[in-house]
Parts: C-alpha cells; structure tokens; sequence
C-alpha cells in the first residue's frame, strides 16, 4: 500500500513551517509524536532541546503540544484539556498558535472558540477548521497556509517592484532549504529579490510582507493550492508552469517561464543551469558504459501530475521505461515493482526492504532516521544529479 | 442575518413547525434559509410540496470537491424559502454529528452566506446527544433558539437539556427566544409546561393546538399557514413569529436556568418546584476529568501498538481501519523500527508489505466505514493473503463500524481466510503496549494445543527481539541452536507466519529473551494450553553460556563438553588480553532498557572495574528487569541529572548508557546498543568498552 501522509500532517507541517508559530493538535498522543518529530528534524528552531520540555502536553518534545485526550473524552468532550493546553502553549509565548483537530476529535466536535473565549485568547488563536481526514497532504498544506494567510487579516500593501516569494515548496519536500537556495539564485540572477517563501521557513512576518512582492512563482503547483489564490486576490501575480521544474530541461522552462512573466533577462540563470548540466552531461561521457545500463530499466511513480509529467519525459528520453504512474492520492493504490521508485519516503523505504525495487527516490513525506546528509531532493539541477546517481547506481549489476 | 436554531424531542413537530416559521417570515418580506440538520431529510418537505431535495452530504459524497455549487443542493422553496437540507447516515451506522460539522463546513465553503438569506433556520434533530449536534447552537450559529415541547416528561427532559447545551455555550449571553408548546392533548400540559417555562427562567411564546388541520396539510405536502392562514393553528404560528420578529429589532431573550433531576422530578409530580442545589449546568461533562492533567497520558496509541506486532506475521495482512494518517505515522514508527533490518541482513526473506489502510474520510466517517473495509479485505486477498487481521483506530470506534459482521460476512464468502478484529479503537482502548499484548493475546489464542511437539524444533519468546536484531547476533542464535540441532520454529514476537503461531507447539522447548515480559507471555501460553511448557532463558555472556548450555544438554540429551570448553577458552584468553584496561577503572552504567545486565556487571568486576554507579531509569515499584543479582546495587529513577552530578562527584572513567545522556557530558562515555546472545557478541560489545578505556576516545556500538 501508499502510505504517505495525508492532511493531517499536511496541515500539521504547513503551520509548523512557521517559525514563530506553532500548533496545538487537540487530539490523542497517538497522532501527535511523528508529527512532533517530522517538525523538530525538518524546520530549524532555536528549541529543539531533546526532553527539555517536561509541560504537561508537550511531554518531552518541544513541537507540535497535543491535548492527549483519550477515550474518556472522546465520550465526555474534552474542552477542558484544550483550554489547559492553549494555557501552558500560551507560556511559550508562540506569536501564532493554530489548533488543529485529530482525525478522532473532529468528530467530537469540541467547541473550540469556547476554550479560546474563556482564556481571552480569541484573537490570539486560529482554529483550523478544513477536513484533514484522509485529504491529500499537498492540498490541505496549501489551503492550510492559505487560511493562515486569510486570517492574518493582510492587506494588500504597497507593490515593492522586483519583488518575489516562492511558493508550492513545502518542508516535506525532500531537502527544501536545498531547493530554495538553488530556486532563489535562479531568480537572484534575474534581478528579482526573494522576499519569503510561504510555507518554507517564511515566518509571520515573513508573510506580512509577502503581499507586497510584485510576483509569486510557484515549485509544486498542487502545493500551491490555496496560497495561490490568496496571492492573487491580494494583487500579486502568480507565475505557475504545469509542470515542476524537475529534471534539467523543467527547470530551464521554468527560468524561462519565471523570465517571461516578469521581463527579466533570463541568461545568468540559465548560464548557471548550465554549468550544472553540463558538468553532469561530461560525467555521463565519462561512464558511457555505466549509463548504456540505464536503458532498458523501468520505473514507477506515484507524485503529483506536475511531477509525473516531466519525470515520465526526462527519465523516457534516457531509454527508461514506464511501469506506473500514479497520481499522488489516487486510492486505494498500490505501488508497481520497478528497478526504480518515486514515491514518497515511507512508501520508498518499504519498497526497497522489501526488494521491490532497486532503488527509490523519495518525492516527499520524510521518513526520520533515513535523511542522512545529502542533498537528495528532486527539484532542480541538484534534483537532477540525484536521480541520475540513483539510477546509475541501481543499474549495477544488470 | 439573523440565525435561528430550532430545537426539541424527536417528533415533537419541529420540523412543521419551523417550515410554517420560514413561511410566514418570508410572507412578512424576509428571505429565508431553512437548513434541516436532521438524517432523515424532512425538514423542508412541506415548503416543496412533499418532495424532497439532494441532501449536501450525498452530495459531498458523490461530487468532487472542485465540481460543486450550492444551486446543487439548495431550492427555493414556498413563498421563496432557500432550502438546504443536511441529510446524515442511515440509522445505526456512520456518525450523524460529524455529518452535521461536515454540512455547515460545506454550505459554508459554497457561500451560503451570500446567498441573500436575512433570516437562517436550523430546524435540528432531537436533542442535544453530543458535540455535532450541538454545533447549530454554537453562538457563531445561532442568535436564537427555539425550544419545541409538548407536556410530557420526556419532551421537558429534552427541552432541559436543550437549555444546558445553551447555557455550556453562553452561560451569560441571553440566546434563547421561548418555548412552543406544540400540544398533545396531555391533562394540565398548559399548566405544566408554563411552569417548567417559570422555573426554567423563560417564557411560553405560543400555544399551538392540536390540531387536524396540520394533518390535512402535511398530506398536501404543504405548511398550515398556507393552506389554511386564518386558522387558529396559523395565528400560533404567528406568535412564534411576532417573538422572533421582535428579537430581531432589538427585544430581549433570556438565559435559561436548567433544572436538576430532583426538580424535573417534582416538576412532572406536579409538586411545588424545590430550589435548585446547584445549576445543573455547572457540573462538568465528566467530574472525573475535571483536570485532565491528573489523569494519565497516553503517549501512544493501541492501534499503534497492535498494528507493529500483527504486522510482524509476514503472511498475515493488517489492516487499519481509519485514516490515513493513521497508516502514515504507524507506518512510519514501523519502518523506522525493521526497515534496516531486511536491508542490513537480519532476515532473509523480503519485507512483507502488508500493512493496509481503509483510508476513511469525512464521508465513511458520516456514513459508515463498514464497505471500505470489506473493500481492502478484498484487495489484500487479492494480494494473496489469506491471513486478515483487521485494527480498529479511533475513528471506525466512534463511530461504531460492526467490524465483526463484516469478517464473518467476508469469511463466508472467502472460507480459505482467517480473521482477526482488533477493536483497539485507537487510543480509546488503551496505549501502545496494551494494544501489543492485545495482539499477542489474539495470537496465543489462536496456538493449537492439539499440535504435537517435532524433535528439533524451538519457540523464541520475547516483546522486543531487539537484541537479536543484527546480523552478528543473528550468527550466534543460529550457532547456539547448531550445537544442538535446533532450529527455529515461531519467533513470538519477531519476523514470522501465522502459520507457526497456530503450530507454536511444535516447540519442543520455549528460549525467552532476555526480557522481562517474556516470562509474561509464556505465562499467558501456559494458560491458554492448560500446562506449562519447557523453558529456558535465552543466555547473554559467558557465564550465563555456561548454563544454558548444561540445561540445553540435559533438555535435548545432546552432549556439549567441547562448546563449553571452546567458550571457556575463548572467555579466559579475552580476559587476560584486557585485564589491565579494566583494572581500577570506574564506570557508571545506566540502564533505561529493562534487560538483565548481570552478565555485565559480572563480567566488568571480574575484570578488577569498579562500577560506581548503577543507575536504572525507573522507580523501584516498577518491575525491574535490569537485574536479578544486584538490586541492592542499583539507583532508581536514575537519569541525565545523576548522571551529570556523578561526573563531577564519582570521577568515573566510562559511562555506559542505553538510551540518552546529557547534552554535552563531559567524560567519556559509550552506548550499550544491541547486545547479542550467547559468547562471542557480549565478548565483542566488552572489547570495545575496551577500546573506549584504552583510547579515551567517545565509542558507540552497534
């Protein structure tokens, strides 16, 4: 089976990517301690101290407070523990705090504003009322950000001119700091100004600012969902190719793209493409023998439509074959056996325990304990590299 | 706008009543939304001539997000009322209440609000049973409420608890409008319902008559105000929207005073109503939960729990009956426990995938997950699994899916399968280890006593295999076994079949680990066979070597005089090889980890270290299974503060540790990883403690 994250976690990471913010999930311990982790080794914090915070609701770990609520709550409604929980999180003296529901308390249909009324905290809190049950991760994470958006009440400021965010990259992508280096020297070279990237690392503040950039551009679109749209009813003008800049020839689209929405001059970013590209294209030359290995071996992905297209293309251009290719979310869904997968962490890790694949690229949803050090992303030219090695290095042996 | 919510007993006339209120309002120039929050779906029958609408979560269920528009589920009703109607499960399955958070996020999403309604109707089922009922009495919901009684007790019970749901919400904003006295022809029902207004602190706003007109009117599919405006049914109806009228320009409404159960009492006695002891509002929902910080946490859940130990058995598929995200984050804790053990060479065989997930949405949690589940039992039949083991989370808990109906139902249409439900209910039933010994109970269930024991075959018992999950540990275990034969037949609880848990008595002898809850299962084995079964401990270390390997001889009458004294000989040149590294040294050992560390503390001592500290992580009420021989040796509730006082206290020269240490310790230190049964890992894990001392270097095993 596919089991990647879904809205819950979407929307848990999405106001995790914050700094500066944090979630309360009203919900059982349960559903609370990966998603505390994922946020502790994804976003970079000045808290991450390991079993410092001895609080009730925090239990040891600095992200990501749950109101562990058990089975007697879910029989007698459990706004007491929230209200004890919004009062201990409120010490930590987080700038946006933002309660989430459980798959499980979302049923109970616990009065929220109430807790909030009673601690006087009502404009202090952002209840997050979207359906995460099973909702596919990307989306909710971008209707999550977008509802925090909305509810920061941001009016539409100034344009500052030359101006831009990056958005659709989200701190589950596989190595996002990687990725928003490389994207903002691409856009640095054209003379635009990276003001934030909402939903990757951009704080509240951060996102103040944002309605002043000029222009938006977009990574993943389906990540985008929800954020776009604020953008664009705040004035900024969004820039969104169909597909993601994967592989080498997707991202010199998108600096072509990004070039010709804005008016910017293109060369520099391309220039430094280039030299990624062809520094990967004289290694090629120099292993002809290893990469004549590729051709022939299959793949199979299960990613966004935006990632599948361009991945299908770049790897079918290199003699791979196509055994599947699954939206993300489709379900139920099953991964097809291939020399190489694409997929997200979880699924990746058990497809290759299992000896179902060579090899496996992970497309998102991180999995703690196998990040290791390098750069593994698949965006970009650094994107690029590591599916190439990935490849190459599966095909041994054939 | 001005939001109204109706409410009452089930078939009080609720719903008559509130089409007749949105008639009328809408004859006096408002524009009107009626939402029915009832399953049954007949809140606006009457203002669309008897027929019936789409209801929004039919709607929800068979259209894509993208795709709708409220036009889809909203009509224009008589006199133009907007009728919504929210539509819910068929009796008995699903959850209602979520059904109802579910239609407000939707019309909602849709822009009702912008739909030019002044006045909104929420005619609501029943009463106040729990927190999605409740959500249209929410004050961002409702401005007003109306409470619909009649005289009988049970419809004022309903109408108190009515009003304890507004005074939980708004204990001192004034929300509610009156009461309908929706009669039914009881004696004294005036009487009686004018006093429970009184005690209750709010008034009777009208009186409708029982009446046939109403009857002749529903059988037209049509209100009582239309077809018959000037009767005096009709005049009631125009009190209530007198009232309503007049909250709207600005009267007041009341806060209700509940009643206790000792006043209902006297109330449907018709005694003179006591003085309430207390404001039955002010009791919480559960006295017992009062602080919810004096109850203990769970940091895990069951599901979690059963979930890692049944998918263990790599012919058994689990499936998890919730969320997604329940399968991502039990998948997730899964595979970053046993995904590098297939990878690095524990195992031999592949990596089953067999964890499944029912995936339930908004919409199986509203109308039921029962054909999700029998859907993903198909598909792992499919898969060629013939072994199901369905785990419950909180979701298909609350809201009550016969989980075992659909096993029987899917095992008489498949007679080859075996299932297994395990109704953990997430976190409802208990944490992580007590969802693991509810799998392990189901699965000792499941042994065959009528198995008969086959020569050479043994059982491995333990809760955590942690030890012998690496490959060197792995070596050892099968070249303990080889010395006499022996082969593996179940490993309860590690890597195995479901098949050799039913034959768990081909075993002729059970090896538990060098755990403490290994004894527990083996207890619960004998219990389940009727007799004890033959049992030995799994040795670590070269003293315990020795013991095991006597008992295994007498057990198995195969000698093994040249094992031991290969492992004597082996023992004695590795200690003259470190004796002085360890000589004098001191070191502090602590322990999180309840496995037996005597053949430690016997093996360090031996070699002349002094061991200034031993430490265990938990209280001395808990059982401790870190030791048998030395508890008067051990510190309880021993941790990173000890350990840091002890550095600058004890001097020691090594720490050894299992789990955690304080940031920035200073000295030197080294963990205690898996260990490894049996000779050659123990002598291998204390050569590198060797190393540690002899370098002064930080060292970690693995």
């Amino acid at each position: 089976m596919i089991n990647g994250p879904d809205g819950l976690t979407g929307a848990i990471m999405a106001i995790e990517s914050i700094p500066g913010a944090t979630v309360l999930l009203h919900g059982p311990g349960g559903c609370r301690i990966r998603n505390s982790l994922l946020s502790m080794a994804l976003v970079p914090r000045e808290d991450r101290v390991w079993g410092a915070y001895r609080e009730p609701f925090y239990a040891g770990y600095s992200r990501v407070p749950a109101s562990y609520i058990d089975g007697e709550d879910f029989v007698g409604g459990a706004v007491h523990r929230l209200e004890e929980a919004l009062e201990v999180v409120r010490r930590e003296g987080a700038e946006l705090i933002a309660i989430i529901d459980s798959p499980g308390a979302s049923l109970m249909a616990d009065d929220h504003r109430r807790a909030m009324s009673d601690l006087g905290m009502d404009d202090d809190v952002i209840v997050m009322d979207g359906q995460t049950m099973s909702a596919p991760m990307r989306r909710t994470y971008g209707r999550t950000l977008g509802e925090v958006l909305r509810r920061l009440s941001l009016g539409s400021g100034p344009v500052r001119k030359g101006t831009v965010c990056i958005i659709g990259l989200t701190v589950l992508d596989p190595c996002w700091e990687d990725v928003l280096e490389e994207f903002s020297a691409y856009l640095v070279d054209m003379g635009l100004e990276v003001l934030c990237s909402p939903g990757a690392g951009a704080s509240v503040s951060d996102l103040r600012l944002s309605v002043e950039a000029e222009y938006c551009v977009t990574v993943c679109p389906e990540s985008s969902d929800g954020v776009s749209g604020f953008y664009r009813d705040a004035g900024v003008e969004v820039v969104s190719s169909d597909d993601a800049p994967m592989g080498f020839d997707s991202t010199r689209r998108w600096i072509l793209d990004v070039a010709e929405a804005t008016g910017r001059d293109p060369s520099v970013a391309l220039e430094r493409l280039g030299r990624r590209e062809g520094r990967a294209r004289r290694k090629a030359d120099g292993m002809r023998y290893g990469m004549m290995r590729i051709e022939g071996m299959t793949f199979s992905a299960c990613a966004p439509p935006s990632v599948l297209r361009p991945l299908a293309s770049w790897l079918g251009g290199l003699g791979m074959v196509p055994v599947s290719l699954i939206e993300e979310d489709a379900n139920p869904s099953r991964m097809v056996p291939a020399d190489i997968v694409f997929c997200d962490g979880n699924t990746a890790l058990r497809m290759e325990s299992g000896r179902r694949c060579r090899a496996s690229v992970s497309t998102g949803g991180a999995v703690l304990g196998s990040d290791g050090f390098v750069t593994r992303t698949i965006y970009g030219s650094a994107g690029a590299e590591h599916i190439l090695d990935t490849v190459l290095r599966a095909s041994r042996g054939r | 706008m001005f939001q109204l919510a109706v409410y009452g007993k089930g078939g009080i006339g609720k719903s008559t009543m509130s089409a007749n209120i949105s008639l009328m309002l809408a004859q006096h120039g408002h524009r009107v939304m009626q939402i029915g929050c009832d399953p049954k779906h007949d809140s606006t029958r009457l203002l669309l001539r008897g027929g019936s609408q789409r209801t929004v979560l039919d709607y929800v269920r068979e259209v894509p997000e993208g795709d709708r528009r409220l036009e889809d589920v909203m009509v224009e009703g008589s006199g133009g009322v907007l009728c919504i109607e929210s539509g819910g499960p068929e009796p008995g399955i699903g959850c209602a209440g979520r059904g109802i958070l579910t239609a407000f996020e939707t019309i909602g999403r849709l822009g009702a609000d912008r739909a030019g309604a002044d006045v909104r109707l929420y005619d609501v089922l029943g009463d106040v049973v729990c927190g999605g009922f409740a959500v249209p009495l929410r004050e961002e919901n409702a401005d007003g409420v109306i409470i619909v009684t009649s005289g009988e007790f049970m419809a004022l019970y309903a109408a108190n608890n009515i009003m304890k749901g507004i005074r939980r919400f708004t204990p001192e904003r004034p929300r509610l409008i009156g009461i309908v006295l929706n009669s039914r022809g009881v004696e004294g029902e005036e009487e009686t319902v004018c006093r429970f207004a009184a005690a209750t602190g709010t008034r009777v706003i009208a009186t409708v008559p029982r009446d046939r007109l109403f009857a002749s009117a529903e059988a037209a599919g049509r209100t009582v105000c239309e077809l018959f405006p000037g009767s005096d049914a009709a005049k009631a109806v125009g009190a209530v929207v007198d009232r309503i009228e007049d909250v709207i320009s600005g009267a007041g409404m009341d806060i209700p005073s509940p009643l206790d159960d000792d006043q209902l009492s006297d109330l449907a006695a018709g005694r003179e109503i006591r003085p309430g002891r207390r404001n039955a509002v002010d009791l919480p929902a559960c006295p017992g939960c009062a602080r919810s910080t004096s109850r203990r946490q769970k940091y895990s859940c069951a599901s979690c729990g059963a979930v890692m130990a049944l998918a263990r058995l790599r012919d058994s598929a689990v499936i998890i009956h919730g969320p997604r995200s329940c399968a991502y984050l039990m998948d997730s804790a899964y595979l970053s426990t046993v995904a590098d053990l297939y990878t690095g060479g524990v195992y031999d065989d592949p990596m089953p995938d067999n964890i499944y997930c029912t995936c339930m949405d908004d919409s199986a949690a509203i109308f039921g997950g029962a054909d999700s589940l029998r859907g993903t039992m198909e598909s792992a039949y499919a898969d060629g699994f013939r072994e199901v083991a369905v785990v419950t989370t909180c979701v298909s808990g609350m809201i009550g899916d016969d989980c075992d109906a659909v096993a029987r139902g899917f095992r008489s249409s498949h007679p080859d399968v075996g299932t297994t439900v395990l109704s953990t209910d997430g976190v409802i039933n208990g944490d992580y280890l007590e969802g693991t010994d509810a799998a392990v109970s189901e699965l000792i269930r499941s042994i065959d006593p009528s198995v008969g024991p086959v020569p050479g075959e043994v059982n491995l018992i333990g809760a955590s295999f942690f030890d012998l999950q690496c490959p060197d540990a792995a070596a050892e275990l099968r070249r303990m076994l080889g010395v006499f034969g022996l082969r593996v037949n179940c490993r309860l609880l590690d890597d195995t079949t479901m098949g050799s848990v039913r034959g768990f008595c081909r075993g002729t002898v059970d090896i538990l680990l060098n755990e403490d809850r290994a004894s527990d299962f083996e207890d619960r084995i004998a219990a389940r066979l009727g007799r004890s079964r033959e049992r030995v401990r799994l040795p670590t270390g070269p003293y315990e070597y020795a013991g095991w390997l006597r008992r295994m001889s007498e057990v198995t009458g195969i000698p093994c005089e040249a094992e031991e004294d290969w492992a004597r000989s082996m023992t004695s040149r590795f200690m003259e090889d470190h004796r002085d590294v360890f000589e004098g040294r001191r070191i502090v050992l602590s322990t999180v980890i309840p496995r037996n560390m005597d053949w430690l503390v016997d093996a360090l001592t031996d070699m002349g270290a002094v061991i200034v500290r031993f430490g265990y992580a938990k209280g001395p009420d808990e059982r401790c299974g870190v030791t048998v021989r030395y508890r008067d040796m051990l510190t309880f509730d021993y941790g990173k503060k000890g350990m840091s006082e002890d550095w600058g206290a004890l001097h020691p020269d090594l720490l050894l540790y299992d789990l955690d240490i304080p940031d920035g310790y200073p000295g030197r230190s080294m963990r205690l990883s898996r260990i490894g049964p049996g000779v050659v890992p123990p002598l291998r894990l204390l050569g590198s403690i060797s190393d540690a001392l002899s370098t002064g270097s930080r060292g970690c095993t693995e």
